[in-house]
């Protein structure tokens, strides 16, 4: 054919094969982020997460492979291309959010506009509208040290969208903030991210976040790609141990009202934690939930009848994912998917007792 | 009969407030104190002698107007010598691995524990009128180092340069280097993210150094009088003059004495923690 490339519509994507050998790290991983989509890599610490991340920002370089914004290449050994992190379009938050001590709040956020030559005047009107969209105004003269955790990191989001890039890098956004905050943050995130039309990577090593916050996951372990896809399926299909230990447990969004939380779908779970009313999430771990082909008779609170959408052995264990009113995975042992006869499609009775069920807002 | 436990249990219950991590063992206070007494008695022993009343006539004298002058020039010139290279030396041993940095970093601050009139003696014989460089200083561009101001200047950087440049990599060294990270996704080149992260951040280390560099400048007399020599108005500074006034007019030498240590006390009492801590957040 002759040449087809011009004519091709450019991929506006974020597309990388980062291959990096660093100390005992040998990376080698390839992902793309569509537009809008948000993408999480999850995997252990010591995975190379983070060494993704400074690859696509410009801090460190492939040793093979590349990495493309918008079909541009930024990072090309075999092309001698490499665009150093001042000149490509990527904003990243930091794991511990890196605001600058010696300036305001205002001035961090400036700070980016500022390098890139806009005129102190209007770099600071601009920073001023970002911190009014992350709710910060009232906070612009503020020393770093003088903000919350919470705010420190909207601080450190506004900083790098102030610069308007096309790609939003995030290390672990969450890890650096006290549990008590978090589902708050993780709120306001989801927000945010929602105002922001570029392609979104983030770091994490919480599943949770990956559930709350990414449409899609990415598990890093030990520098390979092990699994890619929703939650749902990576959960449902775990490839390895990690991820069986790691996304080891369902989560099931709905509307908590008195210690009851609904589903979409009218599945209904009754929770013995005490969580406020309003959108929640309930997780449960799939070894607390029991199989039964007869209605059991026990106590447990929960007993739900759900046809058996799939079955993933891995080794000794077997995960039963169950759908119908509410989606839940089973883990019992392979011994009992015998003993019970679970097969594809059938209804099964499954149950769960409260205390097993943690519920918390959204 | 166990008497072990109670001798070693009850009096360590009964003085756990009194035994503080500041209490020291007898011996080591008193060598202590005798330590302070032998760096206070010698001023204090100034201090007794010094003709107050002649203070101000001393100070107003012509000579000493024109030494004084002479001083803090050259010290404050020294001082911005020591920064304008200092700091990218400091910058360049703190950040960038290189082979032989250790060699390099023992040769920059050699003259901080080099006698002072060595170090006059090797400037003597690098940039003096027959020098391996001055030779051509002269020969191409007829310019003459020895016994010039600029030579009093060249001996107080040669000396003051390593106070700055060790406490400034300090401070580049404590600098969590994830901050130029954080500024370079933000745009800013290497050249920005250092006048506007690094700099600021190590803004009280600077501060300190420069001090500390201009109160070692200030008070320069070996390297000075090696490689300057002593003329009056163009290389004779006030450590000079105390030296000379030693000789024929001792109460002037006291007075002068007592303005150089009131200057370096002062100095060293308004760092207190600032050299020593070192870091970004002291001060």
């Amino acid at each position: 054919m002759p040449d087809d490339r011009t004519d091709r519509p450019p991929q506006l994507t974020l597309d990388v094969d980062i291959g990096v050998r660093l100390g005992t790290l040998d990376l080698d991983a390839r992902l793309d982020v569509k537009p809008g989509e948000l993408v999480a890599i999850l995997g252990p610490n010591g995975a190379g997460k983070s060494t993704v991340l400074r690859c696509i920002a410009g801090l460190l370089a492939v040793d093979r492979g590349y990495v493309r914004v918008d079909d541009e290449p930024v990072d090309d050994p075999a092309a001698e291309i490499f665009v150093p992190a001042e000149r490509r379009s990527i904003g990243v938050v930091f794991q511990d959010f890196l605001l600058f001590e010696t300036m305001s709040a205002l001035e961090n956020v400036a700070f980016g506009l500022r390098a890139r030559g806009t005129d102190k005047r209007a770099a600071r009107r601009i920073a001023g509208q970002w911190l009014a969209r992350v709710g910060l105004d009232a906070y612009a003269d503020d020393h770093p040290r003088n903000l919350s955790g919470g705010q420190a990191q909207r601080v450190a989001l506004a900083r790098a969208l102030a610069i308007e890039p096309r790609v939003l890098l995030l290390d672990e956004p969450l890890a650096a903030l006290d549990a008590g905050t978090r589902s708050t943050v993780r709120r306001d995130l989801r927000r945010h991210f929602q105002s922001f039309d570029g392609m979104r990577l983030l770091v994490t090593h919480d599943p949770v976040d990956a559930y709350a916050l990414a449409d899609r996951v990415v598990v890093l372990e030990a520098g390979r790609i092990i699994q890619t896809g929703t939650l749902a399926d990576v959960t449902a299909h775990p490839r390895s141990r990690y991820v069986a230990d790691l996304v080891g447990f369902n989560l099931i969004a709905g509307t908590l009202t008195d210690r009851t939380l609904t589903t979409p779908n009218g599945g209904v779970v009754v929770v013995a934690d005490h969580a406020e009313d309003g959108p929640a999430f309930a997780t449960i771990r799939p070894n607390a939930v029991a199989l039964h082909r007869h209605q059991p008779e026990g106590s447990a609170r929960n007993v739900w009848h759900l046809t058996v959408a799939d079955i993933d052995q891995y080794a000794d264990r077997a995960r039963v994912t169950l759908a119908g009113a509410l989606a839940v995975t089973s883990e019992i042992t392979a011994a009992a998917l015998v003993d019970l006869d679970i097969r594809l499609g059938e209804n099964v009775w499954a149950s769960v007792k409260a205390t097993d069920i943690i519920a918390y807002a959204v | 009969m166990n008497f072990t436990a109670p001798h070693r249990t009850a009096p360590h219950r009964m003085n756990e407030r009194r035994i503080g991590r500041g209490r020291l063992p007898v011996p080591a206070l008193g060598l202590a104190v005798v330590a302070i007494a032998f760096f206070a008695l010698p001023f204090v022993g100034l201090l007794w002698r010094a003709p107050w009343a002649d203070t101000w006539n001393v100070l107003s004298e012509p000579a000493v107007r024109t030494a004084l002058r002479l001083s803090i020039i050259c010290s404050l010139w020294a001082t911005g010598l020591s920064l304008l290279f200092g700091v990218p030396l400091a910058w360049l041993l703190a950040r960038v691995d290189f082979p032989g940095r250790g060699i390099v970093r023992a040769l920059c601050t050699l003259s901080m524990v080099l006698p002072p009139v060595v170090g006059g003696v090797a400037l003597f014989f690098a940039l003096g009128r027959r020098g391996l460089f001055g030779q051509y200083l002269d020969r191409w561009f007829g310019i003459q180092l020895p016994f010039s101001t600029t030579a009093v200047v060249i001996a107080q950087t040669f000396v003051a340069m390593p106070f700055l440049v060790l406490t400034v990599e300090a401070a580049l060294r404590q600098l969590d280097r994830r901050y130029d990270d954080a500024a370079r996704t933000l745009g800013a080149s290497r050249w920005y993210a250092f006048r506007r992260v690094t700099l600021p951040a190590v803004r009280s280390a600077l501060i300190a150094g420069a001090v500390l560099a201009w109160a070692r400048a200030l008070g320069e007399f070996g390297a000075t009088i090696t490689f300057a020599g002593n003329f009056p108005g163009t290389t004779r500074t006030i450590p000079l003059s105390t030296y000379l006034a030693l000789q024929s007019e001792p109460q002037d030498a006291l007075i002068l004495s007592l303005l150089l240590i009131a200057v370096s006390f002062g100095v060293l009492v308004g760092l207190r923690d600032r050299w020593l801590g070192g870091g970004p957040g002291a001060g």
